[in-house]
């Protein structure tokens, strides 16, 4: 920790959740502070708090359960799940994405190939502890994969950007690690793509993962060895091929090749990117939006966790193409939101359709931070699009 | 000019009420129909409603909520009435808005995999008509020919194929919600990744305080291409949990594990004749689903880890017939207690999957020392016990200790570092068992999320939270351990 709250901009790196709390409590009215998964480059006015120093976790393996301090890395958890025979739903990971703290993943709402078969990250968080800009300490959920007891606020805190609390330890499900996994690369441009996961549901393929990106579908199936030579025959007989004409990646090659691949383009990507939900089938019509109106050759990219109806925008820096983007998505009542670079103090990260809930969700940071004290491009967001006519 | 008294406020809803529902019903004065709607299926709780609204549309519903915010009259949001909580209970001085009339299915989507239904259509009729697409609604709670998607959102409802499956809130994406203020939001959206704070994570499962569902998006699976089922017999408990234990080692995750005990078995035996073996001192039901090969290859291996555990017998339904049968036994073992006693207590709750054994060992010891009789099932793979707690009602004694047993078997699963609720909710049943495993500061966090929907505090008042009212002035049984106050342990 170096300097206290009281002195103006500082980094607050507490290495417990009574610290975490003791801090957020000694706040002055009218002081900032935002949540982060680490030390920030110390350039901007505002003190921050970090999740970094928050060590420690109980793995459960007989029961399949992880409850992790926020600080943990996810590289160091998948390293040592994996010894176990086991995952959390996030792969594959990026090295940044390896490099991040839990806490910081779980905040950002990332998805990965993973959601395919897990669903999003959120859906495996059991629990949460987390504390309230006051200092209020809190926890929901538990270390059980069932329960129902209270309002489940841990999978509120996924995907939160850091607007309502700085989460300090999350409990997780885990899931076995396949014993078997292989990849099956197409070419095919989206309105083919969609049309065979349609065809690959119908022949009872089950699949793992579902990635698209530059023209390419890949398709993961895993389980006993059995199981996936038969769901490749099945994929060959889709494509009117034999096995052996596959384009497939297995054993240690057979994470998601391609997944990984467009992870990385979009983190090393020259501009804005846009996350966006449709229906499987409702990704034609953007990526026909996008051609139409010119806008691939201008260099907007689309990448996907196709089945699950998940997608990414890549937007060029520059050249007005962000309002162009908007206006697709409003003319198709997407609600898309910009993920990265980092957004503007000052500006919203929602475009196209607003959300669903937006004057709930205004009220709920009223309550859990009435004084405005975290600082996060969530609640500036929200603040905006619900002060702003229309 | 405002009405101060509640009954003026109250004679004012009855009289405007009945306009704003031309297509429904509004049932008022009517003694006998309005008792039908005082309790859920938890029937020692039961409060008369002085109105019940039966509504045919959203907008009915929407109309009928904003005037309750108007009058500030709490209302309840029904389904089915088959909650085991006291969830649907009334609150007093208030009225129930009820969904169960609106039963459309307003799209079913066969290649997005997405069906579109009205809160009162019943769980297991969005499979029926799915099927005609190999699609099929995942969640299936045993009550699932009852109840309505609209209380299984408020619950979040569990059912025995959800170990593999997973819960209501992993096949809900969105739901269109009028809120206790009478505003109409849709949280959630088409794919699972929507804008903002999930707010529909918050929802799901928050048992009708936040509003009242109005509709909802539901997530279709394909029909597995293949199920295999057994049941495997076991002369311990100990040796049945073990096998639970072995076979998720072995990295399987089957569609359902189900555990009952000697009692339980008898039950179900006296009440629909499965073909349950009466002399295993407990059995598993484990089932299989997916693609044909991997179903072959796991249900071997499971068959393998029963038998290392020492099963004493293994029956594999040969068809489709013998495994509805298998099934029908589990699912009406609640009902079945009642061939045991004449009256029993359903109790849920939830500890790690690897405490079973020991469990049902302390569920032993508590039964024995007040000298009743416990029958166990258990919905083994996630960990979730329904003790039933048999006991004869025309005894006091015996009633009380019944009560007594069934909440000290849900203070051991918080002690064991479990929940005191895995699917049927904390309703008015549990309210006050609510400060066993949430302290203040989890409590008052979640007081604030409810604000945020609730400014006005009329939607379910009086459940799922413990109230000075209902648990008198007992403070909460929560104690912080030194080392969770000095941060060097994670509390859960
Ligand atoms: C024999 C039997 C077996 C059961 N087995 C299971 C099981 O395996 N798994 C399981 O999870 N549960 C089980 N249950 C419990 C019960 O069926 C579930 O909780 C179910 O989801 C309740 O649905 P319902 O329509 O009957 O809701 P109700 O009982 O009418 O209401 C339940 C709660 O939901 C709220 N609610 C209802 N509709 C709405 C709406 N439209 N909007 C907002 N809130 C609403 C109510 O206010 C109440 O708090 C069982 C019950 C019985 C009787």
């Amino acid at each position: 920790m170096s300097g206290a709250p009281n002195q103006g901009p500082a980094i607050l790196a507490p290495a417990s959740s009574a610290e975490a709390s003791q801090m957020l409590g000694s706040f002055e009215p009218g002081q900032n502070v935002r949540i982060k998964g680490e030390s920030p480059a110390p350039d901007v006015g505002l003190a921050t708090i970090v999740c970094a120093n928050l060590h420690g976790y109980e793995h459960s393996p007989a029961d399949q359960t992880l409850v992790a301090a926020a600080g943990e890395r996810l590289g160091a958890i998948e390293g040592m799940l994996a010894e176990h025979g086991q995952r959390i739903p996030a792969f594959p990971l990026t090295a940044r994405e390896r490099n991040m703290t839990l806490g910081a993943w779980l905040a950002s709402g990332a998805d990965t190939a993973a959601a395919q078969r897990y669903g999003r990250f959120r859906e495996s968080m059991i629990g949460a502890e987390f504390i309230l800009a006051d200092g209020t300490r809190a926890h929901s959920g538990g270390r059980v994969i069932k329960n129902v007891a209270g309002y489940d606020l841990a999978k509120l805190m996924a995907g939160s950007l850091g607007a309502l609390a700085f989460v300090t330890a999350a409990s997780l499900r885990l899931y076995p690690l396949p014993r078997r996994a292989a990849r099956v690369t197409v070419e095919a441009e989206i309105p083919r793509a969609v049309a065979l996961v349609d065809q690959a549901h119908r022949a009872g393929i089950e699949l793992a993962t579902c990635e698209w990106g530059g023209g390419q579908l890949e398709i993961g199936v895993e389980g006993p060895s059995a199981a996936v030579e038969a769901a490749l025959r099945k994929i060959a007989d889709l494509l009117d091929r034999t096995v052996g004409q596959l384009e497939l990646s297995e054993g240690d090659q057979g994470s998601p090749a391609l997944a990984s691949r467009l992870a990385e383009e979009r983190e090393s990507f020259a501009g804005t990117i846009v996350k966006v939900g449709t229906r499987l089938s409702g990704v034609a019509g953007l990526h026909q939006a996008i051609v139409s109106r010119g806008l691939a050759e201008r260099g907007v990219r689309l990448h996907s966790h196709l089945a699950v109806g998940i997608h990414y925008l890549g937007v060029p820096a520059g050249d007005g193409l962000d309002g162009e983007v908007d206006a697709i998505l409003r003319s198709m009542r997407l609600a898309g939101q910009r993920i990265a670079p980092t957004a503007p103090a000052d500006g919203t990260i929602f475009l196209g359709r607003r959300p669903g809930g937006l004057a709930t969700m205004r009220r709920l940071l009223d309550s859990f931070d009435p004084q405005g004290r975290l600082v996060s491009p969530m609640r500036t967001s929200i603040i905006t699009e619900t002060e702003m006519p229309g | 000019m405002p009405i101060a008294s509640r009954s003026g406020r109250m004679e004012e809803f009855k009289r405007r009420v009945v306009e704003l529902v031309p297509q429904g019903e509004c049932i008022i004065g009517d003694a006998a129909a309005l008792s039908s709607y005082g309790s859920d299926g938890l029937i020692r709780f039961r409060q008369t409603p002085e109105v019940v609204v039966l509504a045919k549309s959203a907008g009915e519903i929407h109309s009928a909520v904003k005037l309750c915010a108007e009058l500030g009259i709490p209302f309840v949001g029904r389904g089915s009435g088959t909650g085991l909580s006291g969830g649907a209970v009334p609150p007093p001085d208030g009225v129930v808005i009820a969904a169960s009339a609106m039963k459309g299915i307003l799209e079913i989507d066969p290649v997005d995999r997405i069906a579109v239904v009205e809160p009162g259509v019943a769980n297991l009729v969005v499979s029926e008509r799915t099927a005609p697409f190999g699609l099929y609604y995942a969640p299936d709670p045993s009550s699932q020919s009852v109840c309505s998607i609209g209380g299984n959102v408020a619950e979040n409802s569990g059912g025995a194929h959800c170990l593999k499956y997973g819960f209501t809130t992993n096949h809900v994406l969105a739901i269109e919600v009028v809120l206790p203020d009478g505003s109409v939001e849709v949280l959630g959206g088409e794919s699972p990744f929507e804008p903002g704070l999930d707010l529909r994570s918050s929802f799901l499962g928050s048992e009708g305080t936040l509003g009242i569902v109005t509709k909802v998006w539901l997530r279709l699976l394909s029909r597995p291409e293949a199920v295999r089922t057994l049941v495997a017999d076991f002369d311990s408990a100990e040796s049945a949990g073990a096998a639970v234990s072995a076979i998720i080692a072995a990295g399987i995750v089957p569609a359902a594990i189900e555990m009952m005990d000697a009692l339980a078995i008898e039950a179900c035996e006296k009440a629909v004749g499965a073909g349950y073996s009466l002399d295993a001192a407990a059995a598993l039901i484990v089932e299989v689903d997916g693609p044909r090969e991997e179903v072959d290859a796991l249900y071997e291996e499971v068959k393998s880890a029963c038998v290392s555990c020492g099963t004493t017998k293994i029956r594999e339904a040969a068809d489709q017939a013998e495994r509805s049968r298998i099934w029908l036994g589990r699912k009406a073992a609640f009902a079945a207690a009642g061939r045991l006693a004449p009256a029993y207590i359903v109790q849920d709750g939830v500890v790690p999957r690897t405490a079973l054994a020991s469990i049902l060992g302390r569920i032993a010891e508590l039964a024995d020392d007040a000298g009743l009789r416990v029958a166990n099932v258990f919905h083994a793979g996630d960990g979730n016990l329904h003790p039933l707690v048999l006991y004869n009602p025309d005894s006091p004694e015996e009633s009380e200790a019944a009560e007594r047993v069934a909440s000290e078997i849900v203070e051991l699963c918080v002690e064991i570092g479990g929940s005191i609720t895995g699917e049927h909710g904390v309703g008015l049943e549990k309210a006050c068992s609510m400060a066993a495993m949430f302290d203040s500061g989890d409590l008052e966090a979640m007081q604030r999320l409810r604000i945020a929907f609730d400014a006005q505090g009329i939607a379910n008042p009086g459940k799922v939270f413990p109230t000075p009212r209902l648990c008198g002035d007992t403070p909460g049984r929560y104690r912080a351990h030194p080392l969770e106050l000095s941060g060097e342990a994670i509390r859960f």
